[in-house]
């Protein structure tokens, strides 16, 4: 299911830096962010709200909201055999795709069903619109649908949440990009359409051979779909890998104490632990280490490290510079 | 047809607020200090014709007697007698609403001429040198009587050029039109600046909006991105204001005719003010207000054809 | 939307944070700060009185005694712009108070009382509203007869009803929340809820809907005096003014011009305030 993923990276984004400027103060809810996405994995991008994981996604797609400005790093992706950096506005639509997390305001309450999923089709590959309502009709069977025929011509509105959201993902799909990232697609709806709608994501992409990037804060369903993991805390990566090594062994202690809060569902199960503190005002960041002020074994020179993803095995990269400290205080 | 039921409907639910409106009209003879019999028929008319008119238009009797007789003569078309003229109230607002829908429809039109392309320029340059300006000037235009703008107009356009006469309407077509240039071009002045700014405001809204992003992330941009998807979400509010703005456009029309003396419903009520003219005021005010209703129905009827979501059931 | 990013953490300290006043807000106020000045100097600036009249010397171009010229009866034109502020600031600054009284109370009864209270109220505001209600304060004049008090009056009956949704809306938005409900709770009476807790959270938007209402105030009073429904003669008036002036625009042009720039220049002030307390108090 990943075989060649070390061989093949799709994208990658260095130093990825995003900057908010409001009331003459400048705060950085994206800083120094590197990854690498490989062909045809789901990458899990998990961290609290406020650590900057939707804000990474928009900024890939060069639709970070008014006021809010991508001031450093380069986004690059593959093409063939070569690299070459990612112009957004070309690459909206055309080798990627967004899911957004709110379908109930995402689709445009004005045109219909069809016309909706029908419109990249027309835009993006020049299909007549009665061969591209047609092709919405299939897409839409595509993403499990019922009806398909009578609901293509419904209103978005028309629709329950979860209609909306495979109206959404068979929008993505109809632009024909491999590269899909969805934020946080399932957080609006109900728990019984979740699991459906993450399936049917799932499917699509052995199917269809797509690459996904998927931004949540449930580590269960990280667990269960992501080949790989990126932590994110405070603006920044502090631990990535593949997802069985990471959970199974954490490299930072922002990620061991995300774990240890995840409630087991074991009977008469163990303590809930909950992390200390909350997330760090962004316009006020700890020196050094952004999680130090949280954590059970900051060291004085946390407050003075650099922020640096070093490998601490093959193909995985913590921030922290002590991590061997984390497996003792897990281990008990 | 779902949608011919929901006319009717809305149409049916205006009957209680026309009752209304006739109400406050008819009202406004009994906040009148004074004899009502002797309002109408001025200061000079002797006691005996006033007498004569009290027992004629039965106002002794109750006033829901009165009222419900009021309202009825209404529904038949009849407003009662001006003193002046000597004429029907309803032949004299034949006369003249023909000058007040040209100068309003001219004023809203060359409005929406400067309000759309500024409004939406300030939307899409949001912060940038040109949105400063374009709302500085709006600001600006807030705060101008239109009167005052009407008076410069004259000075700065008309007598220079002689292009524009001063006053009147003329009698053939292009005299027409020439005559209400001035006038429309004052009217909408004093309109654009409240459409501007909520333009700019429901564009940026719908620019930024999550159905927009989510155009925007498909590839789609540019002209399509404009037409199909940012301005028909931001024409709705526009419709809203228009109706909700068309009350200060009749005040401004109202002002506009007194400035330029153009023979409209506006100037003749202000004539009828002036010389105590009960009747042309209470029918003219009457002829507004239900301007004013058709126009808030039109809209939401029109919002209703446009927006899906509004229920036609 | 923004949902995942560091908004919420803006929000929440905003209240506490004291902001910097805008600019705009600042210029406003020191703009209408001077208009302010002008009225209570008024003795002391203006050089002539404001109804004197010296026929031999009526229509005078502008000069170095009298800066403005002098109009149809020798009055100094400076000298009355500078006494009508006593008169245009005032009563504009009352007839957008008056509503504003008038609409709060009514707003808030709706709301608070609900039932026929609020059916009767919203009735009434929706006939008023149906009304082109500055044509309609043409009519109650019309009715009351010209003159400072009418147009007060009117003024009060016509534009009460936008003050009355807004609390309203406000109010039935706000009295939803935990503290309101926990205040009704503990017993507390429904004048101390109103009041103490209800009205200063409703109370930003009608604040700067006030400082607007009163430009459109000042312009239809200007208005209504041009027509020679308003501010009745000799009393000097910016509205009357420009009347007045309008049958010498070919040679005394300034006579008409000069009123309506200090008209403006009021205004001006009086929407820089309300766009400034509309951004200050935006996110508080």
């Amino acid at each position: 299911m990943v075989e060649g993923r070390m061989s093949k990276p799709l994208l990658i984004v260095e130093d990825l830096r995003v900057e908010i400027n409001r009331h003459g103060s400048i705060v950085t809810p994206v800083d120094e962010v590197s990854f690498e996405l490989q062909q045809g994995e789901i990458l899990g991008l998990v961290g609290e709200s406020g650590s900057g994981k939707t804000l990474t996604l928009k900024a890939l797609m060069g639709l970070l909201p008014p006021g809010v400005v991508q001031v450093g790093g380069s986004i690059s992706s593959r093409s063939g055999d070569v690299l070459q950096p990612l112009d957004p506005e070309k690459a909206r639509g055309r080798i990627m795709a967004m899911i957004f997390q709110e379908p109930a305001t995402a689709l445009n309450p004005l045109r219909r069903v069809r016309d909706l999923i029908a419109e990249p089709f027309i835009v993006g590959h020049g299909v007549a619109r009665n061969e591209a309502r047609a092709k919405a009709v299939a897409l839409m069977r595509a993403v499990g649908i019922p009806d398909p025929e009578q609901r293509s011509r419904a209103y978005p509105h028309q629709l329950s949440g979860g209609l909306r959201q495979r109206v959404m993902i068979a929008m993505a799909l109809a632009t024909e990009s491999t590269l899909l990232l969805c934020d946080e697609p399932t957080t609006a709806l109900d728990v019984t359409i979740q699991d459906q709608i993450l399936g049917l994501l799932v499917e699509l992409k052995r199917e269809r051979d797509l690459t996904l990037v998927l931004v949540t804060h449930d580590l269960a369903v990280v667990s269960e779909l992501c080949d790989r993991v990126a932590v994110m805390y405070a603006g920044r990566i502090v631990e990535t890998g593949a997802t069985a090594d990471v959970f199974a062994n954490p490299g930072h202690p922002y990620t061991a104490a995300l774990l240890a809060a995840v409630p087991r569902f074991e009977p008469g199960g163990g303590d809930l632990t909950t992390i200390g503190g909350s997330p760090p005002d962004l316009r006020n960041v700890p020196s050094g280490c952004r999680f130090r002020t949280r954590c059970q074994y900051a060291f004085e020179e946390c407050a003075t490290a650099g922020h640096r993803l070093t490998h601490v095995a093959d193909e995985r990269q913590t921030a922290c510079i002590h991590p061997a400290w984390i497996e003792r205080g897990v281990a008990i | 047809m779902a949608r011919y039921g929901f006319i009717a409907k809305r149409v049916a639910g205006i009957v209680p607020l026309l009752l209304g409106v006739i109400f406050a009209v008819f009202a406004l003879q009994h906040v009148t200090p004074g004899d009502p019999a002797r309002l109408i028929l001025g200061a000079r008319a002797s006691e005996e014709a006033v007498e004569e008119l009290r027992s004629e238009l039965r106002f002794d009797d109750p006033v829901v007697t009165q009222f419900v007789r009021y309202a009825g003569n209404v529904f038949q078309g009849d407003l009662g007698r001006s003193l002046r003229a000597s004429k029907p109230v309803t032949s004299i607002i034949a006369d003249r609403l023909p000058v007040t829908l040209w100068l309003l429809g001219a004023g809203v039109v060359l409005s929406l001429l400067i309000s759309i392309p500024l409004g939406t320029l300030a939307a899409m340059r949001q912060a940038g040198w040109a949105d400063h300006a374009i709302r500085g000037v709006s600001l600006l235009g807030l705060t101008l009587p239109p009167f005052w703008v009407g008076i410069m107009l004259l000075l700065f356009l008309a007598l220079p050029t002689g292009w524009f006469p001063i006053t009147g309407f003329g009698d053939t077509f292009s005299e027409h039109l020439r005559s209400i240039t001035l006038p429309a071009l004052t009217l909408a002045i004093s309109l654009a600046p409240i459409q501007i700014r909520s333009l700019r405001s429901a564009m940026i809204e719908v620019v930024e909006s999550d159905a927009v992003t989510t155009a925007r992330s498909l590839g789609i941009k540019g002209w399509r991105l404009v037409s199909r998807h940012v301005i028909p979400n931001a024409v709705l509010p526009m419709i809203t204001l228009l109706a909700v703005e068309v009350g200060y456009m009749l005040f401004g029309a109202v002002v506009v005719e007194a400035t330029f003396s153009l023979p409209g419903l506006g100037s003749e009520m202000i004539t009828a003010v002036a010389g105590r003219d009960f009747a042309v005021v209470q029918g003219i005010t009457l002829v507004f207000a239900v301007m004013v209703v058709a126009i808030h129905l039109l809209a939401d009827i029109a919002l209703a054809f446009i927006d899906p979501r509004v229920e036609m059931a | 939307m923004m949902t995942d990013g560091p908004s919420q953490a803006y929000e929440s300290d905003a209240v506490s944070s004291r902001r910097p006043l805008p600019g705009i807000l600042v210029a406003g106020t020191v703009i209408v700060g001077v208009f302010v000045l002008l009225a209570l100097l008024a003795p002391f600036i203006a050089p002539f009185d404001a109804v004197e009249q010296d026929i031999p010397n009526k229509l005078a171009a502008p000069s170095a005694e009298h800066w403005l010229g002098t109009d149809e009866v020798g009055r100094d034109v400076f000298s009355r712009l500078i006494w009508a502020t006593r008169v245009d600031l005032p009563i504009g600054f009352l007839a957008a108070l008056f509503p504003m009284i008038l609409g709060t109370f009514l707003g808030a009864l709706a709301a608070y009382f609900g039932g026929w209270v609020d059916f009767v109220v919203t009735r009434i505001a929706e006939v008023v509203q149906a009304f082109p209600i500055y044509v309609f304060l043409i009519a109650l004049i019309f009715a009351l007869g010209p003159g400072v008090k009418s147009i007060l009056i009117t003024f009060t009956v016509v534009s009460w009803v936008l003050y009355a949704r807004l609390i309203r809306g406000e109010i039935l938005r706000i009295r939803t929340r935990e503290y309101v409900q926990a205040a009704e709770a503990l017993g507390y009476s429904h004048a101390r809820i109103l009041t103490r807790h209800l009205l200063p959270n409703a109370g930003r938007q009608t604040l700067v809907y006030f400082a607007s209402d009163i430009v459109l105030a000042l312009i239809t009073l200007a208005a209504l005096s041009y027509f020679g429904l308003g501010v009745q003669p000799p009393t000097p008036e910016w509205g009357a003014m420009v009347a007045a002036g309008q049958r010498f625009l070919r040679t005394q042009w300034w006579l008409s011009v000069t009123p309506g720039l200090v008209i403006a220049a009021l205004g001006t002030g009086l929407s820089l305030i309300s766009d400034g307390l509309d951004e200050w108090l935006k996110d508080a």
